[in-house]
């Protein structure tokens, strides 16, 4: 079993380190409310009312939550030891600022926000929190969070290439597993890991039929919505969320809105509730989102759990090649596929560009923007990047540069 | 896990070179006939080049007792090398036993019982096995070379090789063409 | 439309069924068959007096019970000669190979056997293997015992796998060698031991009868050949359980019927081809490949990957998680739509066409 980090210094470091805490650390209810508003769909109202009740309540320990950051940890394994995986990832502008007095403030601003959750004792229900070793400020961020928590750090290699890495992959899961299995205390196998696939295998049928029907019809489901939708699997039950994104859908499907507008591709970080600056000026500006390659949404919920050999290692492989091997992390080397899975986007749903969106100071997505840019010049896609951060200052810059981007497209099709 | 399968290829090779030197039996091969009590078997057998030298060297077993009969050989022919070719074998069978018998032969071998033909007995002939003799071919042995006559007529067989020319142009034409299109 | 696993299983069934005990369902059948098609088949027999014909009896351990009637041709998969009442057909083309080189059989008379063979691997190629092949669906239903068993499946380097090919033509190589040196006149008294070499140590020889309701000849401790025999057919067996329980198909990377069968695959009818763009490099198709083949995995081009290991299970199409990665076509045509059903993206609707327009 993985022993805590800095654990001789822990009292040391939990006796000076520690965040204001207040009343407004939760995201105020108008914020969503605004959102809600511009909703079309009634059925949406119960993902509303789920973010409302975690944003007021905070995690309700009832059913021994464990923390988790990115597509990297396997929530099958979690969901087999009847765990209630909560993804952590948080793009909050209060709480990046609070994250600052323990960590500088010129690193990744999730990391920032995650910060100041935790020394604001916001996640203090959590039993585990298991942080993989993707990119470097999260291999640090267990460091961080280890007096505050018990943290789990799940080590991967970063070739995403089958050949090379799946049986370390298999091997750091196998131990993942048994690791949840000696603290918690349960006795799951291959039977549970099974119908925890079958789970988020059905998730992954709801999230493709949405994901095909906002590629034709963006405007069937919004923008928002659909964010509001992947920001609520973060903490809802699997089954809960099948069942309202199931509803969702079927209302949504009745909808046929024809849309003038340019559709886009939006890649690169991922859009995290509550930081819905770049999808509000891209609405502002007339471009539709129709699909996306973000690691919260196509990433997680895309690719499907095809187990081939039944057996414990066996799932646990086809575990590691879904989370890991398939993933479009940037951390991994996998540009080659990624570029292809834009071109492919874009010409199956007949989109007219792709929006690249950096957010600052997160080194691995801006490394690879040169590269992606000149290869789909080459490819004659029009190619937008942009780089902000949590801060609301630059909405108005943002805006003319994506109406200019909407006009260079427009004139194109002419 | 390369070294075992390796390893068995060995000893698959090892057997069969042993074994391909060690092989010395062949079998009588006759009908019994109608006639009841004793009779004598008299055949002809060849043997290859430089196995057997000398008449002593070849015998007679009951293939289910493993005992030895008495019988007697004399040389008909001699290969060059002095080794002998072919022999005419005689010995004593009953109608009442019945069983098979075996001949033995081989520089290992020696043979113990002889017997000069005493009683006046019917003699059936027999063959041994393994002389190939397909029914649409006569082989004419004349020693060492072998000629063969086909006396079938049947050549329509002949033109299956159009359609297997065919099908293999077109294996090996899509062969290339799947090798071209991964090493493009 | 059936899931291609679930497909592959039922044809599978059947075609044990019908391999293994197809000579007790078709019975008259079969015998109106053997007559009818000597017009175009000749028949093949062994000279007379030959040893092969004389020298076998019910307690010999190559006894090939030539008196039942059987369809006498030689489908491209391990159909079994020791199983004389159940099968269907009369041999492999291994059994049909060392025989006639044994019996010095006329060359004309091997064309149409030989012709019929070539023309089912053309059409199929190695689908023989991986859907039809009887000993495959009994290594597949140990696979699927240990599976339930959640015993790791072990997977082997390429190395070994590149050893177990260049063993399985070694040994094809010795066999059919053997085989011909005992047709000569001379050698003709090897024939009683020596006689289908391969088939004495093929475990299809043991498992076939096994399940056509025939016993097997297990051992014959007679000679030494035999002995020596028997016991290698033994290990062979050993090890066939052992490749199928412990690794997916390795056995079929040895097997010299499908090594035969791999000459034609490259050229076969049924095509696998890959579109790169769509390829995310999961992974999924290089783990469910039951022969551990990775080339379709590592190679990033559009191309026809049919390669000579391939099977052609379709395990590979069944589990790629995107669209229109992984085909599969027959002469140019592609069939249907190979993946999960569940899985698929619905067709484009009506206003998305306005809009593209």
């Amino acid at each position: 079993m993985q022993k805590k980090f800095l654990s001789q210094y822990e009292e040391m470091l939990l006796k000076n380190l520690k965040c204001s805490s207040s009343d407004s650390d939760n995201i105020p209810d108008h914020v969503l409310v605004e959102y809600m508003k511009k909703s079309n769909l009634s059925s949406m109202e119960g993902f509303y009312q789920e973010i409302l009740d975690f944003e007021r309540n905070g995690i309700d320990n009832s059913e021994k939550p464990v923390g988790f950051f990115c597509n990297i940890v396997p929530e099958e394994i979690m969901l087999a030891c009847s765990l209630r995986p909560v993804r952590l990832c948080c793009e909050d502008y209060g709480c990046g600022s609070k994250g600052e007095e323990i960590v500088p403030g010129d690193i990744c601003p999730v990391i920032k926000s995650i910060c100041g959750k935790f020394y604001s004792n916001t996640y203090d229900n959590l039993e585990v929190v298991v942080i993989p070793g993707t990119c470097d400020p999260k291999a640090k961020l267990a460091e961080i969070l280890s007096p505050v928590k018990q943290v789990y750090f799940l080590d991967i290699g970063r070739n995403s290439e089958y050949l090379g890495n799946v049986d370390v992959w298999e091997k750091k899961y196998t131990q993942f597993f048994q690791f949840l299995k000696e603290t918690f205390h349960c006795n799951a196998g291959r039977r549970q890991l099974l119908s925890a696939c079958k789970l988020t295998n059905a998730r992954t049928e709801i999230f493709r039929s949405i994901y095909q029907l906002r590629a034709e019809q963006p405007d069937s489901i919004n923008v928002f919505d659909y964010y509001i939708m992947m920001y609520a699997g973060f903490f809802m039950k699997v089954e809960k969320w099948n069942a309202l994104a199931g509803k969702v859908y079927r209302q949504a499907k009745q909808i046929h809105k024809f849309v003038d507008k340019p559709r886009v591709l939006l890649a690169g970080t991922p859009v995290i509730f509550p930081n819905f600056k770049i999808i509000d000026v891209m609405e502002e500006s007339g471009l539709k989102m129709a699909a996306d390659l973000q690691c919260i949404s196509f990433g997680r919920f895309y690719n499907p759990v095809l187990i081939d050999e039944e057996t414990e290692a066996g799932i646990l492989r086809a575990l590691t090649l879904k989370d890991i091997a398939g993933s479009m992390c940037p951390c991994m080397l996998n540009l080659e596929k990624l570029v292809n899975l834009m071109i492919d986007t874009v010409n199956q749903y007949k989109l007219d560009g792709i929006i690249y969106y950096n957010l600052r100071l997160c080194q691995v997505f801006e490394l690879q923007t040169a590269l992606i840019r000149q290869i789909l010049k080459e490819k004659g896609i029009p190619f937008l990047s942009i780089k902000t951060d949590l801060g609301k200052e630059d909405t108005g810059q943002l805006k003319t540069r994506m109406e200019a981007f909407r006009e260079m497209i427009e004139s194109r099709k002419v | 896990m390369c070294i075992p399968m390796k390893k068995l290829l060995l000893i698959v090779v090892v057997f069969a070179y042993v074994f391909i030197g060690r092989a010395e039996q062949i079998d009588i091969n006759f009908e019994y006939p109608d006639i009841e009590g004793d009779f004598y078997l008299a055949g002809t057998v060849f043997f290859p080049p430089s196995s057997v030298m000398s008449v002593n060297n070849i015998l007679i077993l009951d293939t289910s007792t493993k005992k030895e009969i008495a019988s007697k050989i004399t040389v008909q022919e001699r290969w060059p090398d002095d080794s002998i070719m072919s022999v005419e074998i005689i010995f004593p069978a009953s109608s009442q036993k019945k069983t098979t018998y075996t001949i033995h032969y081989g520089s290992d071998i020696k043979r113990r019982k002889t017997f000069s033909e005493p009683a006046v007995l019917p003699t059936i002939s027999f063959f041994p096995a393994g002389a190939g003799r397909p029914v649409e071919n006569v082989d004419i042995s004349v020693g060492q070379i072998n000629v063969r006559v086909d006396k079938s007529t049947n050549i329509r067989y002949w033109w299956y090789i159009v359609p297997m020319a065919i099908l293999l142009f077109l294996t090996v034409y899509r062969s290339v063409r799947t090798i071209r299109t991964q090493k493009l | 439309m059936i899931r291609i696993s679930v497909a592959r299983r039922i044809v599978q069934i059947i075609c044990f069924v019908l391999l293994v005990y197809g000579g007790y369902i078709f019975k008259d059948w079969k015998e109106s068959a053997e007559t009818s098609q000597q017009k175009i088949f000749p028949t093949l027999k062994a000279p007379e007096g030959s040893v092969s014909t004389t020298q076998f009896e019910k307690g010999s351990i190559l006894w090939p019970s030539g008196a039942t009637p059987v369809i006498e041709n030689y489908p491209p998969s391990l159909v079994c000669r020791f199983n004389p009442k159940g099968g269907m057909f009369k041999a492999c083309i291994m059994h049909f190979l060392s025989e006639n080189l044994t019996w010095q059989t006329s060359f004309k008379y091997l064309l149409p056997y030989i012709t019929l063979f070539i023309a089912l691997c053309f059409l199929l190629g190695r689908v023989w293997c991986g859907w039809v092949c009887p000993i495959g669906t009994v290594g597949d239903f140990l696979t699927y015992l240990r599976r339930k068993m959640n015993i790791p499946v072990r997977r082997f380097p390429e190395r070994f796998r590149l050893n177990l090919s260049i063993t399985g033509y070694s040994l094809m190589v010795i066999a059919l060698a053997i085989s011909t040196v005992i047709g000569m006149p001379n050698y003709a008294r090897f024939q009683c031991y020596w006689f289908l070499p391969y088939c004495q140590i093929c475990p299809a020889r043991l498992i076939c009868p096994m399940f056509g309701l025939i016993k097997p000849n297990w051992k014959d401790f007679s000679t030494g050949i035999t002995t020596c025999f028997t016991i290698l057919a033994w290990i062979v067996l050993g090890l066939f359980v052992a490749a199928f329980y412990f690794g997916r198909r390795v056995w079929c990377h040895m097997c010299v019927v499908g090594l035969i069968n791999s000459w034609f695959n490259k050229g076969s009818g049924i095509e696998l081809h890959k579109k790169a763009i769509k390829c995310i490099k999961c992974g999924y198709c290089a783990d469910a490949c039951p022969m551990g083949l990775t080339a379709m995995y590592q190679l990033n081009r559009d191309a026809i990957y049919n390669q000579a290991g391939c099977i052609m299970c379709m395990r590979c199409v069944e589990v790629c998680p995107r669209k229109g990665c992984l085909n599969v076509s027959f002469f140019g045509k592609k069939i249907g739509n190979m993946q999960r059903r569940t899985l698929d993206a619905k067709k484009v609707s009506e206003p998305v066409r306005r809009n593209v327009a």
